[in-house]
């Protein structure tokens, strides 16, 4: 079994390793000491822990069998398993490497579920692209098929499936260039040339390009500032622009024909805010936390619907990418995103860049 | 503990040997249980999310993995008959060997019902793609959360745990029967379902079952705790 020094030794060890469960076991799986964090994770206390089997605190076959391996071998092991309560466990790396001359173990568990559910949304993240490919790829290639099989002979009917082939086809276009762009901006690699701009010829420039865009949806679009100011953001002109276009883009897509989008801006205490309105059809609740997340749609059901056609003819197809940029882009000008609106009644996005001059 | 009796020192210590034996023996079952009741719980795990993801391979590696399960039980069952025969144990010690030769018992028919909905998971993913009633994940996460809280109750011999546990069990309950109305319009709705829907349907009925047996081990730590027989499933 232990002895003093050991313990010692193990004390010291937890005091300076914060954030590990740690435990010392023998080669029958009893625990023979146990750390606060082990306590936490199991909701007991320490000395509740000491003396009990493995099995009995942690409930784990997992855990249990890694455990065993390194008992009956005597070598080191290591594996993982999802422990804590159930519904709630969560993925942890586990270490045991003997003491010598002991017949004890040192268990060490880490916490890995952070990195296991980025490996999941990257996971997602591939599916997602393949599906969102492959659905322009399938009707590019029915279209291409049926002409090919006779409908090229008529005229009306090739003029149409042509522009719709290349239809799919800036919708391709687009959904590359947005997943480019947010490899690049989530890479780190894109560096911003930081300026100090004024936000007046920032939405200047916004409302010069979304406004034809709305023109033929018949929406409105109205500017508004402070008027006289001195205020300058601190941006990247070009990066800056794209995502308050995309907000714009977003609120002429998703307004009804004949509504209004306004843009404006604020300074608000060391950040300058950029707020874009709409009466549109509104983000309901449950989503709004979720939806800067890349490929995002409230509902797919309504993305697709017939009745926002027209409003795909001009704006390309549905990605769900674009709020994803504008979340990276307004994190790499260290600003923030966020939303509010009324389900049904439009909604005011916002994105905040710091003031030019202010610390950070 | 023993008594301390300085009049017999010899037959005190083999006393106490035997007693320490015998505490072995009963710690070993008690972890083989418990091990037993971490297997089910995994199995069910896994079982479960082969169901969301229609993940065939996972769901094959649950109705292999019962093997584990089966092997375990026989193992407490012989653990329990031998230490039974050499120690002849009375009262509450016998309860408790009882208990745990009952509790396996029940584990290895949960363990039965996780491979149940394996099977369903695979013959589901057979069919159209179909999102799966809600209640479902929710029936397999609280029978999770009750197995666990019920293995807990056994660890700590806690009969106010055991009967918390068995008093949540008509949550499980209410879950199955909105199963039940939501299948029945499924299939009523949509005739080209009804496969799909009685594949849920069953899915759920084992997710019902499982939930009774989590009780009855419930039970089982009640007796051990008061040596009382209670039904606690009425
Ligand atoms: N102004 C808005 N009004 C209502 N819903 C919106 C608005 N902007 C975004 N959304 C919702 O957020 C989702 C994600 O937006 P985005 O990332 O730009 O992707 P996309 O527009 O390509 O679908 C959209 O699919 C839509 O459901
Ligand atoms: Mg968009």
């Amino acid at each position: 079994m232990i002895d003093g020094l050991q313990a010692a030794a193990f004390d010291a060890l937890l005091a300076r390793t914060g954030g590990v469960v740690l435990l010392i076991i023998d080669e029958r799986l009893r625990i023979l000491r146990a750390g606060a964090e082990a306590a936490r994770l199991t909701e007991r206390d320490v000395a509740d822990l000491e003396g009990m089997s493995l099995i009995a605190a942690f409930g784990s076959a997992g855990l249990d069998a890694v455990c065993r391996e390194a008992a009956t071998s005597g070598q080191p092991r290591s594996g993982e398993a999802e422990l804590g309560r159930a519904g709630s466990e969560r993925a942890f790396a586990i270490e045991v490497v003997p003491i010598p001359h002991s017949g004890a173990f040192v268990v060490a568990l880490r916490d890995v579920s952070p990195l296991r559910r980025v490996e999941r949304v990257r996971r997602d993240f591939v599916a997602n692209i393949s599906h969102e490919l492959r659905t322009p790829l399938a009707s590019i290639k029915l279209l291409a098929e049926t002409l090919n099989a006779g409908a090229i002979e008529d005229e009306a009917t090739a003029r149409d499936f042509v522009t719709q082939i290349e239809r799919e086809t800036d919708h391709l276009a687009q959904l590359v260039d947005e997943l480019l762009d947010l490899s690049l901006i989530e890479s780190g690699e894109t560096t911003l040339v930081i300026e100090a701009l004024d936000p007046d010829v920032v939405l200047n420039a916004v409302a010069g390009r979304i406004g034809p865009v709305a023109q033929r949806r018949g929406i409105g679009v109205v500017r508004s500032g402070p008027g006289e100011h001195r205020v300058r953001a601190a941006g990247d002109a070009g990066r800056l622009g794209q995502a308050i276009l995309n907000l714009a883009h977003n609120a002429v897509k998703y307004s009804h024909p004949g509504g209004e989008v306004r843009l404006a801006w604020e300074p608000r205490r060391d950040r300058v805010r950029f707020t874009v309105a709409d009466d549109g059809i509104g983000v309901p609740e449950a989503h709004r936390e979720r939806i800067f997340e890349r490929f995002y749609k409230v509902d797919r059901a309504r993305a697709r619907d017939p009745a926002d056609e027209p409003a795909h003819e001009t704006l390309g197809g549905s990605s769900g990418l674009g709020l994803a940029i504008v979340r990276h882009i307004a994190e790499a000008h260290r600003g923030a995103v966020g939303l509010e609106s009324v389900d049904g009644r439009g909604s005011t996005f916002w994105i905040e860049v710091p003031v030019a001059g202010s610390a950070g | 503990m023993t008594d301390t009796d300085p009049m017999e020192p010899r037959l005190r210590r083999e006393h106490g040997n035997l007693r320490s034996v015998f505490d072995e023996a009963m710690s070993m079952v008690k972890d083989d249980v418990l091990r037993l009741g971490a297997l089910v719980e995994s199995a069910l795990e896994r079982a479960g999310r082969a169901l969301q993801e229609r993940d065939i391979e996972l769901a094959d590696q649950v109705r292999w993995d019962d093997a584990h399960v089966n092997e375990l039980q026989r193992r407490v069952n012989q653990e329990v008959t031998t230490a039974m025969a050499l120690q002849q144990p009375m009262a509450r010690d016998l309860r408790e060997l009882l208990a745990l030769y009952h509790a396996a018992a029940e584990l290895e028919r949960m363990g039965d019902y996780a491979v149940n909905i394996a099977k369903l998971a695979q013959q589901l993913s057979d069919e159209p793609e179909a999102p799966l009633l809600p209640q479902i994940p929710q029936m397999e996460r609280l029978c999770r959360e009750q197995l666990h809280d019920a293995m807990r109750a056994l660890v700590d011999v806690s009969e106010e745990a055991a009967r918390a546990v068995c008093a949540r069990d008509d949550e499980l309950d209410a879950l199955y029967n909105s199963v039940y109305e939501a299948s029945m319009d499924l299939m009523a709705a949509h005739p080209d379902r009804v496969r799909q829907a009685t594949h849920m349907l069953f899915a759920a009925h084992h997710l019902e079952r499982l939930g009774d047996r989590v009780t009855n081990i419930g039970e089982d730590v009640v007796y051990v705790a008061t040596g009382q027989v209670e039904d606690l499933n009425a």
